[in-house]
């Protein structure tokens, strides 16, 4: 059922997709041609700031700044936004250079018909220059803090790297703490994360792929991937999908998973994103492609498959049998988060025979005279928790505690003592709560706390065999997803032994030879084979015994 | 078309609807029973008497909420119907009851006397066909009423039934009786050559009764020395220390497994008493732990309890000339638990002769065991079995006469005696005057 469902909504979502572009489009080319038509030929520096301005308007944060050359040769002007730029650059490597009097060397020889090559040769001394082959595209790059030096008589635009602004320090992740492990989060400045990535993988072949996507917002993409390393195919398909985005706003990697993703109507979450720096190096040397947006700290990792939520970064730091038993812990939670109230509902009011008989007199002597039947409670209950949920997210920390307080023990104590709810009632939703938020990954989580609720109500009306007919839908239904070409569930299909005991158990570093088999990586192998380096041969006797005989020395004095 | 396809999931789910909660009945709208007792009575048109012990849970894990409401008293409460079939009546008894009978959580059922010289068939069928009724129940024969047994008053346990629970699993540390799950006493009908049993519930006279008749019997005991026969009373009086204080506002009965209940075929045939049961329990390889008293043989007069720990029964059909016999090899294993004299029995010599004086009393329990089968013709061992898997051509010529033929079988036993370890303590502690 839900697959036909989905098959459907997949139609639908081809049909409201227009092949074109949309209406707001052409207006804007042609009136960009207009434009270029009336001021173009001529180049003269007053007619293109005319141009500037008519295209930004009178923004209070634009600047332009007309001067003459040193020699007074040539007028130029820099055009720029205030708050993205660093004023000092622009001060001290190109307004001041050209103004100086004494022009030196090739400098000296500056007129109307070399400027621009002087000018970018030898007079300014910007490290990062381009040169914009008209105004369209180098008012791009003001717009995102770069500096545009316009010339007298030149079609032609220099355009200077000077972007800088106020941005978040690089600070811990708020949403991925770890024990043990670096504490760098990405931020809202996605240089500042190319630099994380750079620093943890000094790689000839890491590259950084550029893309922008938003219209209005023009906000900048990277992929992120090893060239080397990352299959063609995935890395054609990440690109072809970014590169179909057609909206006028991308404010958050969000958006971008949205327009990527592969089952668009799915309850799971079919991308993983990560505010970790380390988490996404690590996802790049397994061969994925990491996706970072600007103004966001999310980025988000392709392909994904199910298992990934269940695994942490810590994993990976901590000795293997602690990665190993907390993985199981949280696979266990998982399910607990998943079926727990549904199953607890099932049992306890169509399979009373399935509890052991002490169990079920404890169960029902705390329900006699309950008014609700159990899913009612059960809803009841669940649907309160996620309203205190909620009230805290969004409530500043200090009145969080007194919802929690008041919401958690003072209500639930009372709905107890009124006898509106089971205390095994308020055990099963609390433990199912604390399950919730023992998985990592927050998608993921707040997919199956969704899920939950149909489950429930499945339980409700038609017991154990409803909870296991929902079971299984899902079951179908992740079987169904992929993510780009990988399937949701693998290494559980299609997976070697080898990718399975990785999933579940991580094994010592040591130990883990190949990336995983179903990334069809071009470079399969980490490392060349099982090393581990032992104790060179007589190293430990030699040390014990240069031990014992220092003692037995001293016994004999 | 496309817009009917997108609302097809949601038409078709008021579907599931459609089913409304079937077979839901919440955890609060049960009566739980977790024994019943069938009575007969013969000679009435309605013979059968089912009562059955419904549990009031908040009664009996009431703990700290005020709502239910903890007023005490027994957690159980009795409900009987009557009626010409087990199933009649149970929808006789169920006229009374204000909530659902809830059978799965049953865990005994006792039958009055009249029930089993009755039959088992209809009992044994209806636990089978009832979806609710557990094959794992515990089957008990009660000499009189079964339902006078759950009318008793609970001791130690929140209710009655825990009692009668915890009696039978107590039973294997006692080897006084052999619980019965009911699938074993179903295997055991269709099994040829091989008769159930089941343990005896009883009501026995309080110690408050007794312990007079002790005292009148005291003086007499002190002039002869005392008599093998009561020691299997043992556990009895070792409870008594522990309920004097109490005595005068105990209840004038009090309940006690102990024995066995036999039957032929799917009648009951007759009793063994305690220490008959041991001498089955011997046979049937199934002893588990209980304490011996034998004779010292270097002091006459003085006893040794050695506390059993173990038993292996090798039972071998033998047949010759057309005559039947077997040979039962028992091989007993147990620790020294207490002796009267001051002898110290940790050696070898010593071991040896107490390991023949325990060969000798087991043998003596199970010729009694086997007396009391033999008269009953009740082959609860599964001597007949045993002779069908060994030789089923001889089995096979008896044919349906093998209950006939079992009273006059020949069994040779065999018993060699153990003892392991003689406790914390090896030599006895010499009292200095």
């Amino acid at each position: 059922m839900n697959n036909a469902f989905l098959a459907l909504a997949r139609k639908l979502g081809k049909k409201i997709k227009p092949p074109g572009k949309f209406s707001g489009g052409k207006e804007e080319k042609k009136r960009e041609e207009k434009v270029r038509e009336k001021y173009d030929p001529g180049g003269s520096l007053r007619e293109r700031l005319d141009q500037v301005k008519e295209r930004l308007g009178e923004s209070s944060d634009v600047v332009v700044r007309q001067f003459a050359s040193g020699n007074g040769r040539v007028r130029v002007a820099v055009v720029f936004i205030d708050g993205l730029v660093d004023k000092k650059i622009i001060h001290d490597h190109i307004i001041r250079p050209i103004q100086s009097e004494r022009l030196t060397g090739k400098a000296s020889e500056l007129n109307r018909s070399n400027a621009l090559e002087t000018l970018q040769q030898h007079l300014t001394s910007g490290g990062e220059l381009w040169v914009a082959p008209d105004l369209t595209q180098a008012l791009k790059r003001v717009l995102s803090g770069d500096t545009a030096l316009l010339i007298d008589g030149e079609i032609k635009i220099l355009v200077f790297g000077t972007r800088f602004w106020q941005g978040r320090m690089v600070d811990e992740p708020a949403t991925e703490a770890a024990v043990r492990g670096p504490r760098e989060g990405f931020t809202e400045t996605i240089r500042v994360n190319t630099s994380l990535l750079r620093r943890r993988i000094h790689h000839e072949k890491l590259r950084f792929e550029t893309m922008k996507a938003g219209r209005r917002t023009g906000t900048d993409i990277m992929l992120v991937y090893i060239d080397d390393v990352v299959n063609r195919r995935v890395l054609e398909e990440v690109r072809r999908r970014v590169a179909a985005i057609d909206t006028d706003s991308i404010l958050e990697s969000g958006y971008i998973e949205e327009f990527i993703e592969d089952s668009p109507w799915s309850m799971f979450p079919q991308i993983e994103h990560t505010e970790r720096a380390d988490k996404a190096a690590a996802a790049i040397l397994e061969g994925r492609v990491v996706i970072l947006t600007d103004n966001t700290p999310f980025a988000l990792i392709v392909p994904t498959s199910f298992f990934q939520f269940i695994q942490a970064s810590e994993d990976y730091y901590e000795r293997p049998f602690v990665g190993f038993a907390l993985r199981l812990l949280r696979l266990f939670v998982l399910n607990v988060a998943l079926m727990f109230p549904a199953i607890y509902v099932a049992v306890v009011s169509f399979h009373q025979e399935m509890l052991p008989t002490p169990l079920l007199l404890s169960i029902a002597a705390t329900r006699e005279g309950v008014p609700f039947p159990a899913v009612g409670e059960a809803l009841l209950m669940e649907g309160t928790f996620e309203v205190l949920r909620e009230a805290g997210v969004r409530l500043p920390k200090t009145v969080g505690q007194a919802i929690s307080i008041v919401g958690g023990l003072i209500v639930g104590d009372a709905a107890i003592r009124a006898g509106i709810v089971s205390p095994a009632m308020v055990i099963v939703v609390s433990a199912t709560a604390i399950s919730t938020f023992a998985i990592p990954a927050f998608n993921a989580s707040i997919a199956l706390r969704l899920l939950r609720f149909p489950l429930l109500i499945l339980a409700g009306i038609m017991g154990l065999y409803g909870v296991i007919f929902g079971l299984l839908i899902m079951l179908l239904h992740l079987a169904s997803l992929q993510s780009f070409g990988v399937p949701y569930l693998s290494p559980l299909v299609h997976g070697t032994y080898d990718d399975i005991m990785k999933t579940f158990a991580r094994p010592p570093w040591w130990m883990s030879i190949k990336r995983p088999r179903l990334l069809a990586t071009s470079d399969p192998r980490r490392q060349s084979a099982t090393v581990h380096t032992r104790p060179a041969p007589g190293y430990e006797r030699e040390l014990f015994h240069d031990a014992a005989e220092d003692n037995s020395d001293a016994g004999k004095r | 078309m496309g817009r009917l396809r997108f609302l097809l999931p949601f038409l078709l789910f008021p579907l599931l609807l459609l089913s409304g909660c079937w077979s839901r009945v919440e955890i609060n709208k049960l009566a739980i029973v977790k024994a019943i007792a069938i009575d007969y009575l013969p000679g009435r048109r309605a013979p059968y008497i089912v009562t059955l012990a419904v549990i009031r849970p908040a009664a009996v894990a009431g703990g700290g909420d005020a709502a239910a409401g903890g007023e005490g008293g027994s957690p159980t409460r009795l409900f009987t119907g009557v009626g010409a079939t087990i199933d009649l009546a149970l929808a006789r008894a169920g006229f009374n009851i204000s909530r659902r009978i809830f059978l799965s959580h049953n865990e005994v059922v006792l039958l009055g006397e009249e029930t089993a010289r009755h039959g088992l068939h209809h009992i044994t069928d209806f636990i089978i066909r009832n979806p609710e009724m557990r094959l794992t129940n515990l089957l008990l024969v009660v000499p009189g009423m079964a339902h006078e047994i759950l009318a008793q008053g609970e001791r130690l346990e929140a209710g009655i039934t825990d009692e009668i629970i915890g009696l039978l699993e107590q039973s294997r540390e006692t080897s006084e009786a052999h619980p019965q799950e009911t699938f074993l006493v179903l295997r055991r009908l269709s099994t040829p050559g091989f008769d159930p049993h089941m343990p005896v519930l009883k009501l026995g006279p309080h110690l408050s009764r007794v312990i007079p008749e002790f005292e009148r019997e005291k003086r007499e005991l002190q002039e002869r020395a005392g008599g093998s026969g009561q020691e299997g009373k043992n556990g009895g009086g070792g409870q008594g220390g522990g309920e004097s204080g109490s005595a005068e506002a105990a209840p004038q009965t009090e309940l006690t497994l102990a024995g066995t209940a036999a039957f032929c075929g799917d009648r009951l045939a007759g009793y063994l008493n305690e220490i008959e049961t041991r001498g089955f329990l011997w046979l049937a390889g199934e002893m588990r732990a209980a304490i011996i008293t034998i004779s010292d043989p270097q002091a006459p007069g003085e006893k040794i309890n050695i506390l059993i720990t173990g038993n292996i029964t090798k039972i071998k059909p033998m047949v010759k000339e057309g005559r039947i016999s077997f040979r039962v090899e028992i091989a007993a294993e147990g620790d020294l638990a207490s002796q009267g004299s001051h002898t110290n029995l940790a050696t070898p010599e010593k071991i040896s002769g107490l390991n023949s004086a325990l060969a000798g009393a087991v043998k003596a329990e199970t010729k009694k065991a086997l007396a009391k089968m033999q008269e009953l013709g009740t082959d609860i061992v599964g001597f007949g079995a045993i002779l069908n898997r060994g030789n089923h051509k001889a089995f096979k010529a008896i044919g349906d006469r093998w209950p006939e033929v079992f009273r006059e079988i020949k069994v040779d036993i065999h018993v060699t005696a153990n003892i392991r370890r003689t406790g914390q303590l090896s030599r006895p502690v010499r009292i200095i005057r």
